[in-house]
């Protein structure tokens, strides 16, 4: 009797620790990844096979990033319209405008997955979720593209990369 | 000659100016002989091609087999026996959706833990361990669409390591 | 049954009812009586007669599921013409996106650029053909212009589509349009004219 008296509220408050722990560690994961900040670059690129004119203050895009776009896609030019670095709390996401009529909303969905919202002429276009892994670690281009409303025959796409791609590739491919 | 007044000309012959432009167009050509001509020769070759019309060409195949394939595609208006088998699809899934609560009650389970990332430590946990090969990142994006009739390709270039979704709304 | 009903001596409009309930025996006398059309412009559009005819059947297959979208604001065939044209052009916009799935030349868009130079085309380079024999001649120009050249020309020339149409169904706007079918008209011109030189030198 006296033994099962005096180990009962040992193993109570076993659970008691037990579950602190797992309400600790149930609340602080949110706490330690709002703590975190995720950093990407985007370019709004205008793809096209006419020949730049005189007039035309187009920056042309990277030769690396352009020889990757020439391997893929059809069109001889790209230009650069915008490209902006950002950095932002992985919990929090980030609204992006990329031209005027273009603007993206970037938010990981969980440790792994970056969701990009496109939105054009202030609609929300389309939803897209991407591994961000491949993205940080092996400077893979994640591409959203689309015909030229205004331009026929012409495309826009909307790079994603590791903020230092431009600048070196970090994956012999 | 300016391209916008060889334009507006165009526009003028195809009917489309307005009111209000079709006037101020009237007025130039009175004045200047060179938009004249260059409006009575657009006029001609416009003529031209709609007087000429096209080349006839007609179905290098058989009507038979140019329906059927067709008709293989196309869905049949629902017979009787169709409506049949529907009422017995929907008698079936009456049964199935008696499983579909404690059903969901476990998937919204697995789905609070999942988000709580638990099932991430503890995966990682096995990555210290050195038996990550289970872990597998998701392998390919996933689109959403929030417009009618809008469509999408995705396509992914290993040599290049480049993912592209290519969003259309034709 | 409608299986055992023959629609061919009916009046169009019974016809295209009959196929809206979804009575496919009269859809397939839509597709007798208009096929011959419906390919034929898709063949003015891909230049391609395999592909024409896959184009063809997808506008069927397409105009099958969106009956209930017509509404007989304009003939049955002025509609399907369109479904069709826009079957070509979605084809064409998705062929031109991969480098790999036509050879760049065939896919050249060639608007803008070198046309912008042309020269106004004064005469009729047409002048003393027969008929049947320019129907052929303008069907070989047509074949050399590019694909969105030669949409605009049969939306506009041979479809009379307005301008505020083919924008939509080009998706572009009505200036690009306006100025697409005036060089597009140009370069057919210059393409007419070179060819008759090439036939009398030849």
């Amino acid at each position: 009797m006296k033994a099962t008296n005096s180990s009962k509220p040992k193993f109570s408050s076993a659970l008691q620790i037990l579950g602190l722990a797992l309400m600790v560690f149930w609340f602080a994961t949110p706490v330690l990844q709002a703590a975190e900040t995720l950093k990407l670059s985007a370019r709004l690129v205008w793809g096209t096979n006419r020949d730049k004119s005189a007039d035309d203050e187009l920056k042309a895009m990277t030769p690396k990033l352009k020889s990757k776009f020439v391997n893929i896609f059809k069109w001889k030019e790209y230009y650069e319209i915008s490209k902006k670095t950002f950095q932002f709390p992985k919990h929090e996401g980030k609204q992006v405008r990329m031209s005027k009529k273009c603007e993206i909303i970037m938010k990981l969905l969980d440790k792994d997955t970056l969701q990009v919202q496109v939105i054009g002429e202030d609609q929300l276009q389309r939803t897209v979720k991407h591994p961000l892994k491949p993205i940080l670690n092996d400077g893979d281009l994640f591409v959203v593209g689309g015909d030229d409303k205004d331009s026929y025959g012409d495309a826009w796409f909307l790079v994603i990369t590791h903020p230092d791609l431009g600048k070196e590739h970090k994956k012999e491919k | 000659m300016n391209e916008k007044l060889v334009i507006q000309i165009q526009a003028y012959l195809d009917g489309e100016l307005s009111a209000e432009a079709r006037l101020q167009l009237l007025a130039r050509l009175e004045k200047d002989s060179e938009a004249r001509e260059l409006c009575d020769s657009l006029k001609a070759e416009q003529g031209f091609l709609k007087d000429v019309g096209e080349n006839s060409h007609e179905l290098p195949v058989a009507h038979s087999y140019f329906w059927k394939a067709i008709s293989d595609e196309i869905q049949p208006h629902p017979s009787p026996r169709n409506e049949t088998r529907h009422k017995e699809a929907a008698v079936a899934f009456q049964r199935w959706s008696a499983w579909l609560v404690p059903g969901g009650v476990i998937a919204c389970i697995a789905l609070v833990v999942f988000q709580k990332g638990v099932l991430d430590d503890v995966l990682d946990g096995i990555k210290s361990t050195g038996k990550k090969a289970a872990r597998v990142a998701p392998s390919f994006h996933e689109i959403d669409s929030q417009q009618q009739n809008a469509g999408f390709i995705s396509f992914r270039s290993e040599s290049e390591g480049v993912s592209v979704v290519w969003i259309s709304n034709y | 049954m409608s299986a055992d009903f023959s629609f061919e001596d009916r009046e169009e409009t019974e016809v295209v009812s009959a196929a809206k309930t979804g009575d496919a025996v009269a859809f397939e006398e839509l597709v007798r009586r208009h096929g011959d059309k419906i390919f034929r412009r898709a063949l003015s559009m891909m230049r391609d007669e395999n592909t024409a005819l896959d184009m063809a059947q997808l506008a069927w297959i397409k105009a099958w599921n969106r009956l209930s979208q017509f509404h007989g604001d304009s003939s049955f065939a002025t509609w399907m013409t369109r479904v069709t044209i826009n079957v070509c052009l979605d084809h064409i916009r998705k062929a031109k996106r991969w480098k790999f799935a036509e050879s760049i030349e065939e896919m050249d868009e060639n608007s803008g650029g070198v046309e912008r130079k042309l020269p106004v085309v004064e005469t009729n380079p047409t002048e003393g053909l027969e008929r049947e024999e320019l129907k052929k001649t303008i069907d070989r120009a047509l074949a050399q212009l590019s694909e969105g050249h030669r949409a605009v020309i049969v939306m506009h020339t041979f479809e009379e589509m307005a301008y505020k149409e083919i924008a939509e169904s080009m998706d572009c706007s009505i200036g690009t349009v306006m100025s697409r079918i005036f060089y597009a008209r140009r370069n057919l011109a210059s393409i007419l004219k070179r060819m008759l030189e090439e036939d009398s030198q030849s």
